[in-house]
């Protein structure tokens, strides 16, 4: 043990820098692994292969136009300003097509050609 | 012996009865062996094409989050609070919004298998098993059309919110409620 200490004492630097390693790498692999628990890592487009598609996600630059007050009188006035800022907001969500499941079909993929058939089809 | 025989019969009938319609389901993912070969011959254009789709996914998935959660968090809720606190009935309006929420959180369960399947897909040589990869193909299809239609149930009840302040709307008496 005294061995231990001088050793430790004779090469602190080291040692510290060690510990100093020793508690990244933990804190390092306790933040994986809640990134990958959470599921954020599917959500993650600053990963390189979004680099080109970055500009594509929305700004959402709507944020401080189409924020309703939670406190104040309610009257019909009040209700068309919501259902302004309810359709302005809304638009986008209800025109998008998203999740077309054509898009993986055997056609669409080139899996089946005109010559060639699923033998479900 | 025979009430042996009688008993495998029978067990085999009624085994049959549950087996088939499982067979019959099974058939209708297998693939015939020229779309095999066609999918081993087009294997690398096959993957960068499902792998460009899974990569749009996770776009489409980030920008369809972020309108359904300023719906939700900015815009339902507010409102739903606001006609509490004017003692105006926002029970069916409360009811939309939990049901919107609901149907947000299942989409975004089901957008996390999918992910998963497609990166399984991903990781599957076309070329090596490519049954097992159009196998995995069909399982992606499957969890495809469930996000289309969690999407539809969620802007259905986004055109129902929509209507019930209509409703909200027509029954107040010019002024505050």
């Amino acid at each position: 043990m005294d061995r231990l200490k001088k050793c430790i004492e004779r090469h602190r630097l080291v040692v510290f820098v060690a510990m100093a390693m020793l508690v990244a790498s933990l804190l390092v692999a306790i933040s994986m692994r809640i990134y990958y628990t959470s599921d954020a890592f599917r959500l993650d487009l600053s990963r390189p292969a979004y680099e080109s598609r970055r500009s594509e996600i929305n700004q959402d630059s709507k944020e401080k136009n189409n924020t309703f007050d939670a406190q104040g009188l309610v009257d019909k006035k009040v209700l068309d300003e919501f259902l302004t800022m309810y359709d302005d907001e809304s638009k986008d969500a209800l025109q998008r097509n998203a999740f077309n499941s054509e898009v993986l079909g055997d056609k669409e993929l080139n899996i089946v050609t005109a010559e060639t058939s699923v033998s479900a089809e | 012996m025979k009430r042996f025989i009688l008993y495998l019969a029978s067990f085999l009938v009624v085994s049959g009865l549950f087996v088939q319609p499982h067979a019959t389901l099974a058939q209708a993912d297998t693939i015939s062996n020229e779309a095999l070969a066609n999918l081993r011959t087009n294997c690398g254009a096959i993957k960068a094409t499902v792998n460009r789709i899974h990569t749009n996914d996770a776009l489409v998935r980030v920008n369809i989050g972020q309108d359904y959660n300023a719906i939700s968090t900015r815009l339902m809720a507010k409102l739903n609070s606001r006609l509490s606190l004017n003692k105006l009935d926002a029970s069916k309006l409360v009811s939309i919004t939990n049901e919107f929420e609901a149907t947000r959180q299942k989409f975004s369960s089901n957008y996390n298998a999918y992910d998963t399947i497609m990166s399984d897909l991903d990781k599957i040589n076309c070329y090596d098993d490519p049954a097992k990869y159009h196998q995995k193909l069909v399982e992606a299809r499957v969890g495809r059309q469930q996000l289309a239609s969690d999407i539809t149930a969620l802007n259905k009840l986004i055109t129902s919110y929509r209507d019930e302040v209509l409703a909200v709307k027509a029954n107040l008496r010019g002024g505050n409620g």
